[in-house]
């Protein structure tokens, strides 16, 4: 049964004023107590969460819990934790105490039996109340009508409505020289330059002003200015962060393809789906793939994922942990949802659930950050995959001839390979470390090598034994170094003469199989022996080389016996590999070699090997053979074709495919069970959840099927998030762009549309500009274009005193707002204005620091770094991020944490801004380079310092600012003035 | 010396000047009076000291007496419920190697190896009940040094700066000195601003470099003491006509 939260609510405060009739009717509970259950007890006492152990979710659970005694109030424990004493209750916990009337009432529902309909759930109220503005559907509204002639654009018209309603005045338009510098640095993020400015305000053009928006939205570093905003939401650096910070070297193609997106003009939503789910829903397409670099873009704990287990419990934070920083990216950036808060327990404030949120997290349950490759062009990625479902065809075709082999060879052939398969996984070695002798490597396998047995005295032998050896070496094992053909000679005295040497068995002729580890005996009946040889004459292949190797040489007495030879015989040969302990001449008569467990076994194994043989050798007819030798050459000539196409590029992204580093696997693609976790504990995991979606209605059911594939769940959270009717993304984006024009969003939290986010000062305009947005081709220019040209943004930034007095924060927009340049953009400045500037866009970023040990852990140290070297003299977006360590001037002038979402910048102004501006070796060597341009650039020193301001603060000076500065120059130097231009108000602040 | 708003003053009203204006907010919040009326509790003290130690010496063989390991060293560890080590396996209960005794007043047990501390022990205050919730370096760092197991938020110095300001015009609110081997876990981030503003982030001091504090001092031949002089209060005079022009700059940040 569903319940009725809002209809409750009112029901509680109507029955406030009736709490002196103790008689309760028998809907009292849901109409008087449920409510205050749900309003005070339940978003910790639920199901889930089981705050104490106790839920009040359910009639059975509640009960269950033991603190309500029905017909018994002053026995139940519930009355004791709400009843306040002092102004203070045990319950609700940190919080204001129920008032005395809902305690009598329910005390007086205890009283009468404490009946609660057994189907009767409860649930925190919020999460059905949709009942706020962002949740409302989004719909056109109407321009207001006025006939001002201020009013150029609707969005003039919606804010003056805003003005003439609030009592306040519009500032007037602003001069040429203002606009077009707060024009190029908004848009270009780079100052104009003397000869733009000159040109622009002198037009007599009445066109100009459109004219100059027009062509700077078409230059290239507008992408490079606005991309690095959506970078700042987006989190991105190019290192991990955490321990270690390991650099990310394959990161900044997903950089790139943001500023190409931005300046290529993307409509909005492909930018959006192309970042969740580009893969699926663009395949082939090198964006889809490179947009992916958006869910990795965030930090990644390398320890927690490569250096512990996915099963142990740190593994397992650190999984959810990095789901949770997908999910918050996904729904911060581009829903303006805060859904992180649901990570633990329900969102406190927005209608989400924790299921909502763990629904999302199974969105993601796939994915991993990792290098993933792309083809740069689609044709070869067409190829690729050509030759790939070849390969799968023909890989097929083989298993195919193969079953057919093994269904000739029928249940035999199946009995056969079980029983070689068991004999073969129980044939345990037992083996000393003293593995035995272990001849020199000979390149060539009919090199000749011997060993031999020298005794102290004569003795009588009945049999020799030969015990191969045992090394795992090439996967050989068994049988280790046994020579192929060899012969065994006595011989009675130890005199060199070859007439002494009787051979004993000879195997010179033929080749002796691999014996395994049975030893190989030969009987004989001969006295007075004082030398045995082995001599090989074809060695045992080893690794592309051939050795001898032997791990025992044993003799048997006249009765059979073995002679103790260890004490009375000495090995020598033709040479020796000593490598203590394993292989050393003594070995091989120590009394030690490899056996198997079982020698029985041995033999079965062997025989089964030889039935399994002769039985192949039968299904294996010429006809499949051949088959299988064409198909093998087809595969052969596929995989060449496909190492041939042109190197797949990389890129830093979300991926299920990637080279294993330790505990860190790929899923292939599998998703992994994703539970509620209780408190967000990953020890106490509730139901699996299925895949899903955020309601944006009380009834939406937003689950998706469990049966999708990773990336068709991506692709359906991309297709909802990019939907005609989605109330939140239209309105987040559109709020996005006029903030970073006019330094404040309409909604003031960028990342929050939420109960604890701000709301619309225009919330008109909001609706009508996303509706524009979205249903005329989703161009950020064209907004662009909008809101440059209206009269509201080309105000003067100019104090007014009654203005000031009735909105002195100018939430109405009665001026222009006047802002400080941002981190790169003061760089930026300085490297343009100082002539040093080198404009080459895109690829790998370079450095501000030297890099030291980056191996292990990479020491990113700025202090010695070289700031002439003109590799930096880049554009600051180009400049590879540290996310644990960021450049320190930069962080001094607020640049993002990339740790964390960064909407929205905080402005500052403190002594080391003023310090770093005037004393950093990059400001200095800056100064001396702006020196030498200006040498270069004019010939006199008056010359050097009019063109120095121009450069600065795009106007002529003034006479006395003229002479100051010629004064300063003179005295002091020319690098010595730019150094303090560099410090100019007016140089690091826009009207 | 040149105190800081002198300083300051002298880099007259571009930078300089705003810096100071944000100085002299700084010192309103400083100010007893108004400080009681932001805080509930009004502090106390009037500096903090945070010396974190990654990789240090266990807490187990300082000052952290467990008598139940006395009792029962040697024998199976069981904890009473699941734990799990960085690396795999538990070994037996183990006392610490170390000799215990009481010092002080107070009867604080503390190991040989901190025996000089005894003599000042009464004045220290020993927080025993700290857990942590993870085993991984960087994490643990994070929670130590800003309260959350990840990145991305502020460290204790910033808060402390942030939110009671400076009571010393002098010196920067918060410093920090890093270890010369090499930082923590984590970096500088364990004393980042994060979302605070960057004016409540740690000043970093390396007394082992050449310039111990970035920034402080032009490192450039044709920068010197006369120079600058000229150069702050030429700096001063363009930055006042311009800000003179616009009244309402300070209002704007």
């Amino acid at each position: 049964m569903t319940y009725n939260t809002v209809q409750r609510f009112v029901c509680v405060v109507a029955s406030l004023a009736l709490v002196d009739t103790p008689a309760l009717g028998d809907d009292a509970f849901q109409d008087r107590v449920a409510p205050i259950l749900e309003r005070r007890c339940i978003t910790c006492h639920n199901d889930a969460q089981l705050a104490g152990d106790v839920s009040l979710q359910s009639a059975a659970v509640a009960m269950a819990s033991g603190s309500i005694e029905p017909g018994d109030a002053d026995g139940s424990h519930l009355i004791d934790l709400i009843t306040a004493k002092d102004g203070k209750a045990g319950m609700p916990k940190d919080a204001e105490p129920l008032s005395p009337e809902e305690v009598d009432l329910i005390r007086s529902w205890i009283e009468a039996g404490a009946k609660w309909p057994e189907d009767l759930r409860l649930e925190t109220p919020h999460l059905s109340n949709f009942d706020w503005w962002s949740f409302q559907s989004l719909e056109k509204p109407e321009i207001p009508q006025t006939n001002d002639p201020w009013v150029r654009t609707p969005i003039d018209a919606f804010v003056l409505q805003q003005l003439e309603q609030q009592g306040l005045k519009h500032s007037e338009e602003a001069d040429r020289r203002t606009l077009i510098r707060r024009l190029s640095f908004d848009l270009l993020g780079l100052p104009p330059t003397p000869e733009e400015t000159d040109a622009f305000v002198s037009s007599p053009d009445p066109l100009a002003y459109e004219k100059l928006v027009d062509r700077i939205l078409k230059s290239e570093h507008y992408g490079e200015r606005w991309a690095r905003h959506w970078l700042d939401i987006v989190k991105y650096a190019d290192t991990c962060g955490y321990d270690k910070d390991k650099l990310r070297p394959n990161a900044w193609p997903y950089r790139d393809y943001v500023i190409r997106s931005l300046n290529e003009d993307k409509p909005y939503a492909k930018f959006v789906q192309e970042q969740i789910a580009g893969d699926e829903l663009f395949p082939g397409e090198p964006d889809g793939i490179l947009g992916l670099g958006f869910i990795a873009a965030g930090p990644w704990d390398f320890i927690g994922h490569v250096e512990v287990s996915e099963s142990k419990i740190d593994g397992k934070v650190a999984r959810n942990l990095d789901r949770d920083d997908m999910v918050s990216n996904v729904l911060n950036t581009f829903c303006s949802v805060t859904i992180q808060c649901a990570r633990c327990h329900d969102h406190k404030f927005d209608p989400f659930s924790q299921q909502h949120y763990y629904g999302l997290q199974a969105i993601f349950a796939a994915v991993d950050r990792a290098d993933r490759p792309f083809d740069l062009k689609p044709e070869t990625a067409t190829e690729r995959k050509r030759f790939e479902s070849q390969l799968r065809e023909q890989t097929t075709n083989l298993a195919e001839v193969q079953r057919e082999i093994d269904e000739a060879g029928g249940q035999a052939l199946v009995v056969l390979r079980g029983q070689v398969a068991k004999l073969q996984s129980e044939s345990q070695v037992v083996k000393d470390p003293e593995f035995g002798y272990h001849s020199a490597i000979a390149a060539e396998s009919d090199s000749s090598k011997w060993v031999e047995l020298q005794l102290e005295q004569p003795v009588n032998i009945s049999k020799v034994a030969l015990h191969p050896c045992h090394d795992d070496f090439a996967g050989i094992g068994a049988g280790f170094g046994f020579p192929v053909r060899f012969k065994i000679e006595i011989a009675g005295s130890d005199a060199n003469d070859e007439a002494e040497w009787h051979t004993i068995a000879d195997q010179t002729a033929e080749d002796f199989p691999n014996p395994g580890l049975r030893p190989v005996e030969y009987l004989c009946s001969v006295t007075d022996v004082r030398r045995v040889r082995i001599t090989a004459t074809q060695l045992a292949e080893r690794k592309k080389d051939f050795i001898l190797a032997m791990a025992e040489l044993e003799l048997f007495d006249a009765d059979s016996q073995p002679i103790e030879l260890s004490v009375c015989a000495t090995v020598a040969a033709l040479d020796s590999t000593e490598a203590h302990v394993r292989w050393r001449k003594s070995n091989l008569i120590d009394g030690k070699w490899a056996r198997s467990h079982s020698a029985e076994a041995e033999v079965q194994l062997a025989d089964a090997m030889q039935r399994l043989d002769d039985l192949l050798a039968t299904c294996e007819t010429p006809e499949r053979l051949e088959r299988r030798q064409v198909i093998e050459r087809s595969i052969a000539a596929i995989e060449a074709k496909l190492h041939a196409l042109p190197q797949p590029a990389m890129v830093y992204a979300a991926t299920t495919d990637f080279k294993v580093e330790g505990n860190f696997k790929p899923t292939g693609g599998a998703p992994r069970p994703i539970h509620v976790l209780i408190r967000g504990e990953v020890e106490r995991p509730g139901d699996v959840i299925e895949p899903g979606l955020l309601p944006l209605q009380a009834e939406d059911d937003c689950r998706l099927g469990g049966d999708l594939s990773e990336s068709e769940r991506r692709a359906e959270l991309a297709r909802w998030m990019t939907q005609r009717e989605h109330p939140l993304v239209w309105r987040s984006i559109v709020n996005r762009i006029w903030q970073y024009h006019f330094g404040d969003g309409i909604v003031a939290t960028p990342n929050d549309f939420g109960r604890m986010g701000s709301k619309p000062t225009h919330p008109e305009l909001l609706d009508w500009l996303a509706c524009e947005f979205r249903d005329n081709g989703q161009s950020f220019k064209d907004l662009h274009r909008l809101i440059v040209t209206s009269s509201v943004y080309r105000q003067l930034s100019h104090h007014g005193a009654a203005n000031t007095a009735i909105d002195g924060n100018n939430r109405y927009l009665w001026r222009m707002n006047r802002r400080r340049l941002e981190a790169e953009e003061i760089r930026d400045s300085i490297l343009q204005v100082s002539g040093a500037l080198d404009k080459t866009m895109g690829g790998p970023g370079y450095y501000l620091f030297e890099l030291e040990r980056p191996q292990h852990s990479p020491h990113y140290e700025y202090h010695k770094f070289d700031p002439t070297n003109p590799a930096s003299h880049r554009r600051s977006i180009y400049q590879f991020l540290v996310r644990s360590q960021p450049n320190p001037w930069m962080t001094t002038l607020d640049c993002a944490d990339s740790s964390q979402s960064t909407p929205r910048r905080s402005e500052t102004l403190t002594s080391l801004q003023a310090l770093s501006l005037l004393n950093n070796r990059f400001n200095l060597v800056m100064a001396e380079r702006f020196a030498q341009r200006l040498e270069q650039e004019a010939d006199t020193l008056e010359g050097q310092v009019d063109l120095a301001v121009r450069l600065v603060v795009q106007r002529a000076s003034t006479q006395e600012e003229s002479d100051e500065l010629l004064g300063f120059a003179r005295e002091h130097g020319l690098p010595n003035l730019c150094r303090f231009l560099f410090n100019l108000s007016e140089f690091v602040f826009v009207d | 010396m040149t105190s800081r708003r002198e300083f300051l003053s002298q880099l007259g009203s571009g930078f300089g000047s705003l810096a100071l204006a944000a100085m002299l907010q700084e010192e309103s919040r400083a100010d007893p009076m108004r400080r009681a009326q932001i805080l509930h509790h009004p502090p106390k003290a009037k500096r903090v000291v945070q010396l974190f130690m990654a990789g240090a010496a266990s807490h187990l063989d300082l000052w952290d007496y467990k008598p139940f390991l006395e009792k029962h060293h040697g024998e199976e560890s069981d904890f009473g419920e699941h734990v799990e080590a960085f690396q795999n396996g538990l070994g037996p209960w183990m006392k610490s190697p170390f000799a215990f005794a009481r010092y002080g007043e107070s009867g604080k047990m503390l190991s040989e190896v901190v025996a000089p501390l005894g003599e000042c022990v009464d004045d220290i205050a020993f927080i025993h009940n700290m857990v942590g919730k993870t085993g991984v370096h960087s994490q643990a760092t994070y929670l130590q040094a800003t309260g959350f197991q990840r990145p991305g938020f502020p460290g204790m110095g910033a808060w402390v700066s942030y939110a009671l300001g400076s009571i010393n015009e002098n010196l920067p609110t918060f410093v920090v000195l890093p270890d010369h081997r090499g930082f923590a876990s984590n970096g500088p981030k364990n004393w980042g601003s994060a979302f605070l503003p960057a004016s409540a982030q740690g000043t970093t001091i390396f007394p082992q470099r050449e310039n111990p504090i970035e920034d402080l001092m032009p490192q450039a031949e044709f920068a010197n003491r006369t120079s600058d002089a000229a150069g702050l209060a030429m700096l001063n005079r363009l930055n006042s006509r311009y800000q003179s022009q616009r009244p309402s700059l300070l209002h704007t940040n």
